[in-house]
């Protein structure tokens, strides 16, 4: 093996698809993400026993908020996930941290892009809130070519146009981990818009809400950086990434339309109570699942890629 | 193992900015598919019938099934004030000008707050049409929302279709735009048989034509109408210009209740005023007015004269009423008394007189000049001047009714003088401005010709030639309230009906009518007057038949107690009536209240829509194509998201539907509802925004 590292430019070493890498950075490319399980399942638990605490400091003190207080406490809320997200991810990569300020970095430009173009796109320009809710099919479709091909886009863009050309972009998985950070910022941009635009949230089935969303946007912008992480450090084809977009499209708006027309209207009795909580567990299944399906993806993807039988050491396990 | 040239990354390279491309196109056109989903959405249409043709309507609105004279009436389901509405009604002989405003005025009983924007001729691809446009309140919803409606009229056949958009006033501009389609569809698919210049074609129905070929005689028939040879100046006028007194007590020509004006018709004392200034009793004029409110004559009538014109007139005879039109509101009446009573000799009196002009040759324009004693500014003579500002019709006098002016008109001008630009007597100043739309009317002399020329010739006696009077002998039944009536027989006997029925009907029974007897009809809510109707009765129900009277509102009728009152025979006695409720909570119905709230902030909804549906009704598949026949009841929000729907079934399981925009609808059933009221769990619903 003559030819350069694809990262650093150094000699390679090993040859991963029809990639070459540095010792160093094939280390990195191959490492596996077994360990990220748990720490996803801790954060994603971490969250749902925050929504217990609001829900249960509100039945308990039944507060009076109003006007401006209840408007700052549900900025606050807005915000809760995203920062457990942070740290929980701080520590999931605790062996080779990303820089900590270009991943907060790619989760602020997520919730500037979504706050400056994705929302006034969809709430002014396009107005989705007046005409999805028409019928179900038009939900479903409207729900996946404009909302999510928007979303989708706009987490896209946010790591493309930033981190992805830096060296510190410098392993398949960190694509995750940037998609994940933008589709946190765009969440914080949706649930402060939902939380300024009704005025405060109820404090129990909106802090749901919010961290529904939070969960669900992670996920799709770990989905978008599975394809971007990929389409990096391989050979992929020309369609590659259109469709991991178009994938993540596909999920968001398919999480939309469940939200909207499966669980979120009741008329009485027991549907009514209980569409908070099965929105909670539908997103937490959505993003347990979709947070699984990448990493499953990207553990087989190494196992295809990698040479058999290694000499020694045996990779990733340095 | 192949590890990748410099070559082949090069080339991934050159590829990388195609990706990216890729993805923004793809990204477009999803967003780019997403915009015709929309414009499919919100352009998307079904067609519905109407009147054995066709016409689009938004996909989506609830479609009502024709009412009394509506056709058609569709809404938005998230906005019962977004409607269009199709009407077809009888012009009764009105040209389209004059049938299209008494329409709106008759249409106008149950609107609040009603205010008349425009009022012009108009065209809908090559179809004339008079136009209207106005706002009102619609108070049903808190808070109150103004809605705007536009309407035009136009002639199909023998009969005036009017189709009209209500829109809230905020989101009128943008619904306009919208509806243009179904407008010119209506207009194409129902003006047919348009006789020239867009007139409707004269009636079919007997009665009002040969009403019209008689007036169409009125002003060439009997004497040689007056000319005025010599101009009569201001100074005449004002001369035999009297003000008509009424007094309480005959004894006592001080006992003043009220006044008109009069103006001389000649020497010996013979006085032209209205009959609602010397004989509010006058047969027709109750008719005229569908006001049955029985009312009593004055006990006798003073005649007071101008001595100077910055003084009150100064009373001076006692008058009695010679004969009296109350169809027309035009009365004669004679001096025959001085003031303290003693009787006037014969050829005593000298009093100035006018010469009487011609009305028929009043064109739009010519200079008018009204004198008498408005009680405005004093109660010294007034003068004012304008211009035959147009003319209005009735469906028995025909289509000169009416002068409408600009001249100012107030009550006490009421019998008073309208004189032409030579100063002869061409109308009586009869109603105020308040009553038609900024013009006061008055009624061309024309007209009133036939009876003065009795009154002159010493005939004892005079009949309205516009009414019909009773036998005496009517008998009036009520047989049950219902929706439906077929040859004299009710589909189905109801006693009340539930919250926003769109039609009460009462069905009655009569004998002994004329034909051509009028019936009026007064219509009451909690108490209080809102509809004032009449009806003729027909040839063929002359002597018996049934009378079916409703009141409708495609928007709902407003949740009250009704009741119908109507009034026959020579006295306009009162018949027969009968009474319902619309919803009102009583002892064997329901009502059911509760809130609508965000299901995420539990922010109330206001302005969300609850529909409660008929017993077996799919809420989802209603949705899809909602029908409001389906609709047993329906609730909007106020702000507060609070909403409450009475007159409710007991026992029976309604399926529901609660939309609201911007939100997902919600659907389910609520139901048994117990007697009385209940009030349900917060209803929720999810916002459908990003």
């Amino acid at each position: 093996v003559t030819d350069q590292c694809r990262v650093c430019d150094e000699p390679a070493t090993h040859v991963l698809g029809n990639e070459a890498y540095c010792d160093r950075h094939y280390e990195r490319a191959t490492r596996r993400a077994d360990a990220h399980w748990r720490v996803d399942l801790l954060s994603i638990a971490v969250l749902a026993a925050f929504v217990l605490a609001v829900y249960a400091l509100d039945a308990a003190l039944k507060p009076k908020l109003e006007g401006l207080t209840l408007s700052a406490v549900g900025i606050v809320l807005a915000l809760v996930p995203a920062a457990v997200w942070l740290v929980f991810f701080y520590r999931r990569d605790r062996r080779e941290p990303e820089p900590r300020s270009m991943v907060v970095g790619v989760a602020i430009l997520g919730a500037l892009i979504g706050s400056a173009v994705v929302l006034p796109l969809l709430s002014d320009a396009l107005d989705v809130s007046t005409w999805l809710p028409r019928s179900p099919a038009v939900n479903l479709l409207g729900s996946i070519l404009v909302v999510g091909a928007i979303e989708s886009f706009a987490v896209y863009a946010a790591v493309r146009f930033s981190v992805y050309g830096s060296a510190e972009f410098d392993e398949r998985v960190d694509g995750v981990v940037y998609g994940s950070a933008a589709g946190i910022g765009l969440a914080v941009a949706l649930n402060v818009a939902f939380v300024v635009e009704s005025g405060g949230t109820d404090l129990g089935s909106g802090t749901i809400r919010i961290v529904m969303t939070a969960l669900a946007q992670a996920s799709f912008g770990g989905v978008i950086g599975y394809f971007l992480g990929r389409h990096k450090f391989e050979d992929r084809p020309l369609w590659w990434m259109p469709l991991g977009v178009a994938v993540a499209a596909v999920l968001n708006g398919l999480f939309s339309f469940l939200r909207g027309t499966a669980v979120a209207g009741g008329i009485s009795g027991p549907m009514a109570d209980l569409g908070p909580w099965l929105g909670l567990a539908l997103a937490a299944v959505l993003a347990i699942g979709v947070t699984a399906a990448v990493s499953t993806l990207i553990r087989r993807q190494l196992r295809l890629t990698l040479p058999p039988p290694p000499p020694s050491p045996a990779p990733g396990s340095v | 193992m192949t590890a990748a040239s410099p070559a082949l990354r090069a080339s991934r390279r050159r590829l990388e900015p195609w990706s990216v491309a890729a993805v923004i196109a793809l990204t477009a056109a999803s967003v780019l598919a997403g915009l015709v989903l929309r414009t499919t959405v919100a352009e998307g249409s079904r067609r519905v019938e109407l009147d054995g043709s066709s016409v689009d309507v938004p996909a989506g609105w609830l479609v009502a099934a024709p009412i009394g004279d509506a056709l058609l009436s569709v809404h938005d389901p998230l906005d019962p004030d977004q409607r269009y509405v199709v009407e077809r009604y009888d012009p009764a002989g009105l040209a389209l000008d004059d049938a299209a405003r008494h329409r709106l005025t008759d249409q106008t009983g149950l609107l609040d707050g009603f205010s008349l924007l425009e009022d012009t001729a108009a065209s809908i691809g090559g179809v004339t049409t008079h136009r209207l446009r106005y706002t009102f309140a619609d108070a049903s919803v808190t808070p109150a929302v103004v809605v705007e409606a536009l309407e035009d009229h136009f002639a199909a056949g023998d009969r005036i279709v009017v189709v009209r958009l209500e829109a809230p006033q905020a989101d009128f501009a943008a619904a306009a735009d919208r509806y243009d389609r179904f407008r010119s569809q209506v207009a194409s698919s129902l003006a047919r048989a348009v006789a020239p210049g867009g007139q409707a074609a004269a009636p079919a129905a007997a009665a009002s034509s040969g009403i019209r070929a008689q007036v169409a005689m009125v002003g060439r028939s009997g004497l040689p109408l007056g000319r005025a040879t010599v101009a009569a100046t201001t100074a005449d006028m004002v001369a035999a210009t009297v003000q008509v007194r009424q007094i309480a007590l005959a004894s006592d020509p001080s006992s003043v209740v009220g006044w008109g004006s009069g103006t001389i018709l000649s020497a010996d004392g013979l006085i032209l005023t209205n009959a609602h200034v010397a004989m509010p009793s006058a047969a027709g004029l109750a008719i005229y007015d569908h006001d049955p409110t029985p009312v009593r004559d004055p006990a006798g009538l003073v005649v007071a004269i101008v001595d100077r014109e910055d003084q009150p007139p100064v009373p001076r005879y006692r008058a009695h009423v010679v004969a009296a039109d109350g169809y027309l509101d035009a009365a004669l009446i004679r001096v025959d008394q001085n003031l303290d009573g003693s009787p006037i000799a014969p050829g005593s009196l000298h009093l100035p007189v006018l010469p009487i002009g011609d009305s028929d040759a009043l064109r739009v324009g010519d200079r008018l000049t009204v004198v008498g004693f408005p009680g405005i500014g004093g109660d010294t003579i007034s003068l004012s001047s304008g211009e035959a500002s147009g003319f209005l019709g009735d469906d028995r006098i025909g289509s000169r009714a009416w002068v409408k002016t600009d001249a100012v008109v107030s009550h006490g001008n009421s019998g008073g003088l309208a004189a032409d630009g030579s100063g002869a007597l061409v109308g009586i100043p009869t109603r105020g401005p308040e009553d038609v739309g900024g013009y006061s009317l008055l009624r061309p002399i024309g007209l009133v010709r036939p009876m003065i020329d009795a009154a002159l010739r010493g005939s004892g006696s005079f009949a309205s030639r516009y009414v019909v009077p009773g036998t005496g002998s009517e008998r009036v039944s009520f047989d049950t309230w219902t929706n439906t009536v077929s040859a004299c027989q009710a589909g189905s006997r109801l006693t009340t009906y539930p919250s926003a029925a769109r039609q009460v009907l009462a069905l009655f029974q009569q004998a002994g009518m004329a034909a051509g007897e009028d019936v009026v009809i007064q219509w009451r809510l909690d108490g209080k007057v809102v509809v004032r109707d009449g009806l003729r009765i027909s040839t063929d129900a002359a002597g018996g038949g049934c009378l079916q009277l409703s009141v409708y509102s495609d928007r709902g009728l407003p949740d009250g107690r009704y009741r119908v009152e109507l009034y026959v025979g020579p006295t306009l006695r009162d018949a027969a009536s009968a009474e319902t409720t619309v919803g009102a909570a009583r002892s064997s119905t329901a009502s059911l209240s509760g809130r609508v709230v965000d299901v995420d902030s539990g922010a109330p909804i206001g302005g969300a829509v609850l529909y409660l549906l008929v017993a077996g009704t799919d809420p989802q598949s209603w949705y899809g194509a909602p029908s409001e026949d389906a609709v047993a009841g329906f609730a909007v929000t106020g702000a507060d998201g609070s909403f409450r729907i009475a007159g409710l079934a007991t026992g029976v399981v309604y399926p529901a539907v609660v939309v609201a925009d911007s939100y997902y609808p919600a659907a389910g059933s609520i139901g048994p509802l117990p007697t009385g009221d209940s009030t349900l769990d917060d209803i929720t619903l999810g916002h459908s925004g990003p």
